[in-house]
């Protein structure tokens, strides 16, 4: 297997292309709530040893956080090492696991059911044979919190191949990610009204009105299952009425629409400039970017299948632990891409990055289907102080799977604290007014132990 | 770490029949269909679950979504905006109500596939008023359009319950034209609607024939096997490495011209066999006549088309992501050795297929479970296979025969296996080849838990005993089944699907019998609640 020299190419890449602002922007106190949310996943997970770094030599088994400003691009992890120009707004967090996912029962694929937990924090839900997530996504969640009336309420955007749905406006009813750059060009800006709008247009709410008095008419008539969807339309109707009355008085300079793409990177790229024109106007505010499989030949290994080539051998071929080192690492780049894209356009005293959590993460720890060692990093936002490498003990006395058949005797901290964490940053309290926590509280492991998985990751405040 | 196969899972009979919405195909053909002769925009609606059977009708999935109601926003506005009011075939004074009240009523029925009842006619003709004073009649028939293309009575199959328990004329003749047409009823099932005959088995049979008779038929006949046997899944080759068979295709040359015309072979093949041919299974399972096109005579089949080869014209179907809507497809026959039915075509040997070699699981997969019906339980995990690159496998068979070297896979992967390993003598591309990596190709298999159990030497071997098997042919009937009631089957369906599972197999698999018989069962007819 052919080894290509990827990461120099990156690292290249990221000097010249990716330097963040010389002007430091003002320093702001953290603990202030973001405007905006952006989930990047991407999939089968990272090669660890590659992937987390310890530049100080600190215990693995104790808490311990590392002021990223004076690391070296050295210092940094091969995989991390395009995010290095800024990791100053970066929070990398060690330590985590998705433990409920190697406790949950359902007949599914590994790679299913972390898709379905990982932003929806409880387990799986098989219909008619697919496994859904059993409750609302944290992006959707947070979407009810943030997102305008008049505006689109949330954005989820594919690249490449990406799984069907990692999103679910509520319990088992994803929300498909359009891999489409113009349609989501479309999406974002397709009912902006301009100067000359005809009654066509102008009149659509109006005849959204009129629709909805048909849905509220016919439901009650319809069987109960008939009549949840139609009130669900219902519902989604009402949304898309006050939008399209808002964007018809939205001021907002679309960029150009997009023709079909099929170049995985180019794809990114156009849908990243999207977004940002649309943040920068205020038409959305929560936005998923879900990164299909990596295809071979823009990793550097054409002709070979990267998900059962290479992510599938890495513990046993160290040519595929290369691979997907590389592999994170161009990942990597492309949150450095979308980081800076934001970071050019000026917002209050700072710019948009600063107003915008990023959160990547994805369905699985490793390419062998660990659970075990979750990456995950945070970007941009001041929800807390970032510039920081957080690294956890994994304490969690949880026997985990592992690919060789052992069991693991403890794994890292439950991934609900993060999303606890994640809305706790937004603000976000469920309908009692108490903080909002994923629904999944403990998990039971094979020994009938309850192990806790509330709470919030205390070290990020 | 247990593998097991079974018959597919039954769903607990409680709970009511799940409500349908239209498919992307049956939108854009009911728009083609209500405004003829006017260019409608492009339909494309989300992606949308796949069912058992890899079928997108499956109404257990079908939620609204956000980029749903958007897309149903956006198609009604570019509908609307395509009409002018000579699409209504006014020949009548359009600025009179007089005029354009009974043309948009007329409309209105079609649209919602019944007649209106009186306050929603007077809704719909006092909202139209209300536009017509504002910005006159064209844009006020517009907005009307918009409204009614909106609403639930278009956009979803409503079986609103009779007294009876039974399902309604009108909604009998849009179940009836959206399963064998995948578009609304046309004029003489409407007027079987209003007079309360379409009911009757004797019309209900003599409309099936009907329409099967119908180029809308065919369409949809391809499309249900589209989803059915994945024929939209398309490869994602090395083109280095296959720049010879392929003459050095680009990018484009390959995704855009090329995987287009394996794209619809398969489909031109479902229609010639079934609707000009005998018509059977078997035949799509194991015929040599093909339509294909010089690109994959070359590239794939290595056969010259014969300068008198009749041809055919296909019009892409829906949706339009190309510009070339039409292509033309040669009947040839190709080599019996070699080539036997659906399975042995470019479309499903080199979607089925890594970007060099082919995937004798991916395709092991597919024949058992859309062909088998057999359904495999999702093991714990998947372990990588370790001594893989340690043992040099030689060839393609040998890397993938890890899986049954190791305990934990072997259940799975001896079923999966030994109905895939036989189509090693295709590539990536599907090309015939007698060497793997310069070693004797080995395409022998096995069939498990089927009637016609036991070793074959190769894919033809094995799709001819396929062809001839009555569990096959059960699994079709299933297949077909699952399609016109657009949800899961479950135990009310058992006995009306093994009635005709057993009229399928007498009747030695006949695809048009099916549909009919299909057409006349109970659930399909009967059913509104369960």
């Amino acid at each position: 297997m052919r080894r290509r020299h990827f990461l120099s190419t990156l690292a290249l890449a990221s000097a010249g292309l990716l330097l963040p602002p010389l002007q430091r922007r003002v320093e702001a106190s953290y603990g202030a709530a973001p405007k905006r949310l952006i989930f990047m996943t991407t999939q089968h997970g990272v090669w660890y040893p590659n992937w987390a770094f310890n530049p100080a030599g600190l215990p693995e088994d104790s808490s311990w956080s590392v002021d990223l400003a004076g690391t070296t691009v050295e210092e940094f992890s091969p995989s991390l090492a395009p995010l290095h120009p800024f990791r100053e707004q970066l929070t990398i967090l060690d330590g985590l696991s998705l433990a409920s996912g190697d406790v949950d029962p359902a007949t599914a694929l590994r790679h299913e059911i972390g898709e379905a937990q990982a932003l929806s924090g409880d387990l799986v839900e098989m219909v008619a044979g697919a496994p859904l997530a059993s409750a609302p996504t944290l992006d959707q969640l947070i979407a009810d919190h943030i997102a305008r009336p008049d505006r689109l309420r949330s954005i989820e955007i594919g690249i490449g191949q990406p799984p069907f749905s990692i999103n679910y406006r509520d319990r088992v009813q994803p929300l498909p990610a359009e891999t489409r750059p113009e349609r989501v060009w479309d999406r974002l800006f397709g009912s902006l009204g301009g100067q000359q709008a005809s009654p066509l247009r102008t009149e659509q709410a109006a005849v959204m009105q009129r629709v909805n008095a048909r849905y509220a008419e016919l439901a009650p008539r319809l069987d109960p299952d008939a009549r949840a969807k139609l009130e669900l339309h219902r519902e989604l109707l009402d949304e898309l009425d006050g939008r399209l009355a808002g964007m018809l008085v939205a001021e907002c300079e679309a960029p150009t629409r997009p023709e079909l793409s099929f170049d995985y990177g180019e794809s990114f790229s156009l849908n990243v400039q999207m977004l940002r024109a649309a943040m920068a106007c205020d038409l959305v505010r929560v936005a998923t970017f879900s990164l299909g499989t990596l295809p071979g030949e823009v990793l550097g290994y054409p002709g070979v299948d990267v998900h059962d080539e290479l992510a599938h051998q890495v513990y046993v071929d160290e040519s595929a632990a290369a691979a997907m080192t590389d592999y994170t690492a161009y990942h990597a780049a492309q949150l450095a891409e979308l980081m800076a894209a934001l970071d050019e356009v000026p917002e209050g005293e700072g710019t948009m990055l600063d107003n915008t959590l990023i959160v990547w993460i994805g369905e699985l720890g490793d390419g062998a289907h660990g659970m075990d060692r979750w990456p995950c990093v945070l970007a941009g936002g001041r929800a807390w102080a970032n510039g920081r490498l957080v690294h956890l003990p994994r304490d969690l006395p949880f026997e985990a799977w592992s690919w060789d058949g052992s069991t693991l005797p403890t794994m890292g901290r439950p991934h609900q604290r993060l999303l606890n964490s994640i809305a706790r940053a937004f603000g976000l309290e469920d309908s009692s007014g108490a903080p909002w926590e994923a629904p999944l509280r403990e998990i039971v492991d094979a020994q009938g132990r309850r192990l806790d998985c509330s709470g919030v990751i205390d070290e990020l405040f | 770490m247990g593998c097991s196969a079974d018959e597919p899972p039954q769903v607990t009979a409680a709970e009511p029949s799940p409500l349908a919405h239209l498919t992307p195909e049956q939108y854009a053909n009911t728009l083609r269909d209500l405004f003829p002769g006017v260019d409608m925009p492009e339909v494309e609606l989300p992606a949308q679950l796949e069912g058992a059977g890899g079928f997108e009708n499956n109404a257990v999935f079908m939620q609204p979504t956000a980029p749903f109601i958007e897309a149903y926003a956006r198609t009604a506005l570019e509908a609307s905006e395509a009409l002018s009011l000579e699409a209504l075939g006014l020949d009548c004074d359009a600025s009179s109500a007089a005029c354009i009240h009974p043309a948009l009523l007329e409309l209105a029925e079609r649209v919602w596939r019944r007649p209106l009842r009186e306050s929603e006619a007077s809704a719909l003709l006092a909202d139209y008023d209300q536009w017509a004073a504002s910005y006159g009649p064209q844009v006020a028939m517009q907005l009307s359009v918009q409204l009614l293309l909106q609403a639930p009575d278009f956009l979803y199959l409503l079986a609103e319950p009779t007294p009876s328990g039974e399902l309604d004329g009108w909604a009998l003749a849009s179940r009836l034209s959206y399963f064998l047409w995948d578009t609304m009823p046309d004029a003489e099932l409407f007027g079987l609607a209003r007079d309360g005959e379409i009911g009757q088995a004797q019309t209900l049979e003599q409309q099936a024939r009907r329409m099967l008779d119908d180029p809308r038929a065919r369409q949809a006949l391809a499309n249900l096997h589209r989803q059915l046997f994945d024929f939209d899944e398309l490869s994602t080759i090395d083109l280095g490495y296959y720049a010879e068979a392929l003459d050095g295709a680009s990018p484009t040359d390959y995704y855009v011209h090329y995987l287009q015309q394996v794209r619809y072979e398969p489909e031109v093949f479902v229609i010639q066999h079934v609707f000009e041919g005998e018509g059977r299974l078997s035949s799509l399972l194991s015929s040599n006549r093909a339509w294909i096109t010089p690109d994959t005579a070359r590239a794939v089949y290595g056969v010259e088309i014969p300068a008198d080869a009749p041809s055919l014209t296909y019009a892409t179907p829906l949706p339009v992501l190309y510009e070339q809507p039409e292509r033309t497809f040669y009947e040839v026959e190709l080599d019996p050795s070699r080539r036997a039915g659906l399975f042995t075509l470019a479309n499903f040997l080199s979607a089925k297929a890594g970007p060099r070699q082919p995937s004798p699981v991916e395709r092991g997969l597919l024949v058992l479970e859309r062909l088998g019906c057999r359904e495999l339980h999702v093991p714990d995990d998947v372990p990588p296979l370790s001594a893989v690159e340690q043992q040099a496998p030689r060839t393609n068979r040998e890397r993938f025969a890890m899986h049954t070297e190791m305990a934990s896979c072997r259940g799975c992967h001896q079923q999966i296996d030994g109905l895939g390993f036989p189509f090693e003598h295709y590539d990536a591309l599907g090309a015939w080849r007698e060497l793997d990596n310069g070693y004797p190709v080995d395409a022998s298999g096995e069939l498990i838990g089927t009637d016609v159990d036991g070793e074959v030497e190769d894919a033809v071997e094995m799709l001819q005993r396929l062809a001839d098997s009555r569990s096959v042919h059960d699994c079709y009937a299933r297949q077909v089944y699952r399609y016109a009631i657009a949800r899961p089957e479950d135990e009310q369906d058992a006995e009306p699907l093994a009635a005709l599972q057993d009229s399928f197999w007498a009747s030695e698999g006949d695809i048009q019998q099916l549909l009919v018989d299909i057409v006349l069962s109970a659930p399909f007819r009967g059913e509104v609640l369960r």
